[in-house]
């Protein structure tokens, strides 16, 4: 009995512990159901931060795609109004141009139901009641309260403005509709307005390098347009030195061509005289044979018969020399247009050359012109000439003594080169350093311009000629140009 | 250490002493749980280890024997509420390591505060695994009767071999696990 009492006692007390624990349990259980109701709630709020986040990145990345395209300042500002109202929510926005005070409405949004009245009115609104101007600019967004009776679902007003210049600048200015404006948002639009900052400095920097190239190759135009006149009036220049002895080389000709003519015209009195005194005689009758003879002699007609072909062979001769001179200064004058190449033969161009500078060297030079048949290359046959004009003419007057000037060749396989020596008074160092060197001149003050070899050297690198430069004072100089015959030039 | 230790325990008892035992335990220790255990509370291991220790006086038990017994009873129990794709299958070793890999791995997830013990396995042959176990409770008793009752599930009886121990002052605890037969 005691047993059974025992038992039925630790029963009773099992029960109790049993109990307990059940209530524990189920404490355990609402507490478990606390923790997961709490974690599910957790999970939610971090979902929707995680969404709104999404739709923040999504924001931030549109305007990042407008901020990099290659939209006009204009049109990114429009984008960007359209992109921030539609992230706010916003049913309007505005995007105003305000210069010298001056403020233009440059872009709006407004909701698809409105007829544009409403908008404007609100514009009006917002304009008075903003500070939209140039000394306005914060480098953060702007929030104003906003009360007005016809807008009553508007609660804030966000603005913000980038500057352009000193007088000018680009607001915009969004209408919110919610009550409470969350903080996070302003730091979404600040960092688009720090893209949109960038956006337009990158545009404005675009612009600035756009205007400098424009002036840049303004400018090239116009030195290409000096270049070409400094060639032109270095020609003139070099014509001028010329013309003395190319006078002196027309008048030699000439001379002889005159006393020829006298010659002449006194053959033609004894002809004339040789024909009457014959038609006398055939009229008095007494012409015979012995007369005739007789008269010959005594006027020297024979002589004049052999020598009028030989007047007129020397004429026709000075007349063509003239001409040739002539020709040359013409190809040598003409202007042309220097982008024209056309198939030059370097050997006539050389002799062209030779014969406008011939005056200069016939009397105290020796010319070794050693030069065979050489391939055409292309060209501009006038320049060509006013750079072998002006190597002769240096080559002599560094030969105040005389001398000897050649004109010698070098085949090579892809090339070949004309060497112009001269047995002058050579050049030291520095001379040799400046030889292209435009304006610089070894002649008395007066006599060179200083341009020639410089012009030389840029029509010879126009046709893409190797130019070098060997000298030694006192020995000579040899200017060595080389042709490459596939250069297309 | 998991309620579900301490109400296996009792049933446990219970089971080999009658309820008038357990019932004399309780008054007798007087736990500060009152002896109201259930699976999903937690209770101080101290609980334990002093109903342990007055058992064996009472019963005049080896600590380390009652530990193995209650340990080798324990495993079926525990291997019924495991969830699927833990049970035992195929061979005892791999077992073992799939409680290391595995079954540890999820209790930690859904128990951050879960102290378990750590196997580290030494090596392996066909017949024997060394493995070391590492506790802050050092149960190496009661851990070598889970795995004899591992064996006694997978009809592979095991032998567990306590090469060192810590609780011996060795610097480790290391077991060889031995199949027999």
């Amino acid at each position: 009995m005691d047993d059974k009492d025992a038992l039925v006692a630790a029963l009773m007390k099992k029960l109790t512990r049993e109990k307990r624990a059940r209530e524990l349990a189920e404490k355990q259980l609402e507490q478990y159901s606390l923790d997961i109701y709490n974690t599910n709630t957790e999970l939610q709020s971090s979902l929707l931060k995680a969404e709104r986040n999404q739709t923040e990145l999504k924001f931030l990345n549109d305007i990042s795609s407008e901020i990099s395209s290659d939209t006009s300042i204009n049109e990114l500002f429009n984008k960007t109004l359209s992109l921030i109202s539609t992230f706010m929510e916003s049913k309007y926005g505005y995007y105003i141009h305000v210069l010298d005070g001056e403020k233009k409405l440059s872009g709006q949004i407004a909701p698809p139901d409105c007829d544009g009245s409403h908008a404007s009115a609100l514009y009006r609104q917002l304009s008075s009641f903003l500070d939209i101007d140039v000394k306005n600019v914060s480098h953060r967004w702007l929030i104003n309260v906003f009360e007005h009776e016809e807008f009553p679902d508007i609660h804030w007003l966000l603005s913000t403005a980038v500057s352009i210049k000193e007088n000018e600048a680009l607001w915009l200015v969004v209408p919110y509709h919610q009550d409470i404006l969350d903080e996070e948002y302003l730091y979404v639009l600040d960092t688009a307005r720090a893209q949109l900052k960038t956006g337009l400095n990158r545009r404005i920097n675009e612009a600035k390098i756009l205007t400098r190239n424009r002036v840049l190759q303004e400018t090239i135009a116009n030195l290409e347009s000096a270049r070409k006149q400094l060639i032109q009036s270095e020609k003139m220049a070099s014509l001028g030195q010329l013309a003395a002895g190319v006078a002196h080389e027309i008048n030699n000709p000439i001379g002889f061509i005159q006393s020829n003519l006298q010659t002449l015209k006194e053959y033609t009195k004894d002809l004339h005289t040789y024909s009457d005194k014959i038609g006398s005689a055939i009229a008095e009758n007494t012409a015979d044979d012995g007369f005739h003879q007789s008269l010959k002699k005594k006027l020297d007609i024979d002589y004049i018969f052999d020598d009028v072909g030989d007047l007129i062979d020397s004429n026709l001769q000075g007349i063509e020399r003239v001409s040739e001179i002539v020709l040359g200064l013409k190809t040598f004058t003409h202007g042309g247009n220097e982008k024209e190449f056309i198939s030059v033969k370097i050997n006539e161009v050389i002799e062209q050359s030779l014969k406008i500078a011939w005056n200069s060297i016939k009397y105290d030079y020796t010319l070794n012109n050693e030069l065979t048949e050489l391939p055409a290359i292309q060209g501009n046959p006038g320049q060509l000439q006013q750079v072998f004009i002006n190597l002769f003419v240096n080559a002599i007057q560094a030969m105040p003594e005389g001398g000897t000037l050649s004109i010698t060749e070098e085949r090579l396989s892809n090339a070949f080169i004309i060497n112009v020596t001269d047995t002058g008074m050579g050049m030291d160092e520095k001379t040799l350093n400046q030889l292209f060197t435009p304006f610089y001149t070894t002649k008395p003050v007066g006599e060179g311009t200083g341009l020639g070899l410089s012009i030389s050297y840029a029509i010879l690198e126009a046709h893409n000629v190797e130019v070098n430069v060997r000298s030694e004072v006192d020995k000579g100089t040899t200017f060595s140009l080389k042709f490459l015959l596939d250069s297309g030039a | 250490m998991k309620g579900v230790v301490f109400v296996q325990f009792a049933d446990f008892i219970e089971e080999n002493f009658g309820l008038l035992f357990w019932d004399q335990v309780l008054e007798v220790v007087d736990p500060p749980s009152g002896g109201a255990y259930t699976t999903v509370g937690t209770y101080p291991d101290e609980e334990f280890l002093s109903l342990l220790s007055h058992i064996c006086e009472v019963k005049q038990l080896d600590s380390g024997d009652a530990q193995v017994m209650f340990g080798r009873w324990l495993f079926e129990k525990l291997h019924a509420i495991a969830p699927p794709g833990n049970k035992a299958q195929g061979d005892p070793f791999a077992f073992l390591r799939r409680v290391q890999d595995v079954i540890h791995v999820e209790v930690k997830k859904l128990n951050q505060d879960a102290i378990l013990p750590e196997f580290r396995f030494i090596s392996e042959t066909d017949t024997c695994m060394t493995m070391e176990y590492i506790s802050p409770r050092h149960l190496n008793r009661f851990c070598e009767g889970l795995i004899l009752g591992l064996g006694d599930y997978m009809s592979q009886p095991l032998e567990v071999v306590h090469k060192q121990s810590i609780l011996n002052g060795d610097p480790a605890s290391i077991f060889d696990v031995i199949k027999k037969g």
